[in-house]
């Protein structure tokens, strides 16, 4: 079965973790923008890194036979700066028009700040402009519920928003109804301590079914490993969930929304 | 539900029982876990100044969640851990 890995930081991965993903039949991987552990210093980094997620990494995927897309934005954990992060979003369009890049993001809250949102706004609108696909980070922890209502209530208002084309990551029991229930796409992290286990990962299928959810690793510098999404899979065999539901989730859907986006070249098998 | 949500509901195909048999030592591993947590602070070097801790109230109240919810616990659980919407 092919596995596609919705949300990875191969930036802060070693090769080896590419060697892993390939052999767990993973084919293809998506790099959105985010922080790097420190604030960067300058825009400048930020162009350094957006060329890095855009030229560099597909390189190195291809190496293992995994296709590499990635999302440019300013992350929301650097938003806060409201003036230099306009000056990151100038150069965002021209990374759009890249051949491995899917769209703006990803974009969001972090301490539910106004300066956060004001940036988040922003960016809405660019990717409004540019036509792009839209992958929302949502924040951590106690901050969680109010940022994705904060950021689900500007959506549901602005009137120019066809859900079918954002995705709001991160989500657990207390936030995917909400989210669905407005027709975005719903994601799931499996990190080992915070975010979602697979089991959970599992119950909430189980419990909201398969459409519109996507499930990722979301590994980066931390705590976390590509492996988790592999773990899931195995998850629902042993609940003795059938191939084909499975496919969907870790193949089909992600096909579904990031297919929206005519660079991205996966196509569903079950349509 | 609102008439947007999706109505394909997966469910699980195994038995309660099957589930049970499953994941009993998971779960027993993983309380007992929280239980020493809290017996390894509370014995600590000023354990008794952090009783009354916000966290370790919510992780009582998590406790309290676990043995009387029904059907939600997890929902109820992350509720209980996030922020107030409106300060």
């Amino acid at each position: 079965m092919k596995v596609i890995e919705p949300h990875i930081h191969m930036i802060a991965r070693t090769t080896h973790d590419y060697e892993r993903m390939a052999r767990m039949h993973t084919v293809a991987c998506c790099e959105p923008a985010f922080w790097a552990g420190y604030d960067r210093t300058s825009p400048q980094a930020f162009y350094d890194y957006f060329t890095h997620i855009s030229e560099f990494e597909p390189k190195r995927a291809a190496q293992y036979q995994i296709q590499h897309y990635c999302w440019i934005c300013i992350n929301p954990k650097e938003a806060e700066d409201v003036a230099f992060s306009r000056e990151v979003i100038s150069f965002v369009p021209e990374f759009l028009i890249k051949s491995t890049v899917l769209g703006v993001g990803e974009i969001g809250l972090n301490l539910n700040t106004s300066n956060e949102m004001t940036i988040f706004q922003e960016q809405v609108e660019l990717a409004l402009q540019h036509d792009q696909l839209i992958w929302i980070h949502t924040p951590h922890l106690k901050d969680k519920l109010k940022g994705t209502k904060m950021m689900l209530d500007y959506l549901k208002g602005h009137g120019k928003i066809n859900p079918d084309k954002v995705a709001f990551d991160h989500c657990e029991e207390h936030t995917i109804r909400m989210i669905r229930d407005a027709g975005f796409w719903a994601a799931m992290t499996i990190y080992p301590t915070t975010k979602n286990s697979p089991g959970r990962v599992v119950d909430a299928l189980e419990i909201y079914g398969a459409e519109k959810m996507l499930v990722d690793a979301s590994g980066d510098w931390g705590p976390s490993d590509p492996g988790t999404l592999h773990d899931a899979i195995f998850e629902m065999k042993r609940r003795g969930h059938k191939e084909k539901d499975i496919e969907k989730v870790f193949y089909d859907n992600p096909c579904f929304f990031l297919g929206q986006c005519s660079k991205f070249m996966c196509r569903p098998i079950n349509t | 539900m609102t008439e947007n949500t999706p109505k394909t509901i997966m469910g699980s195909p195994k038995t309660a029982q099957e589930l049970l048999d499953m994941y009993f030592l998971d779960a027993r591993s993983q309380l007992l876990e929280a239980a020493a947590i809290m017996d390894r602070i509370e014995r600590a070097h000023g354990g008794e100044n952090v009783l009354n801790d916000g966290r370790l109230k919510q992780l009582r109240d998590a406790c309290g969640i676990i043995k009387n919810g029904k059907g939600n616990r997890v929902e109820q659980f992350l509720l209980l851990m996030s922020e107030p919407e409106k300060e």
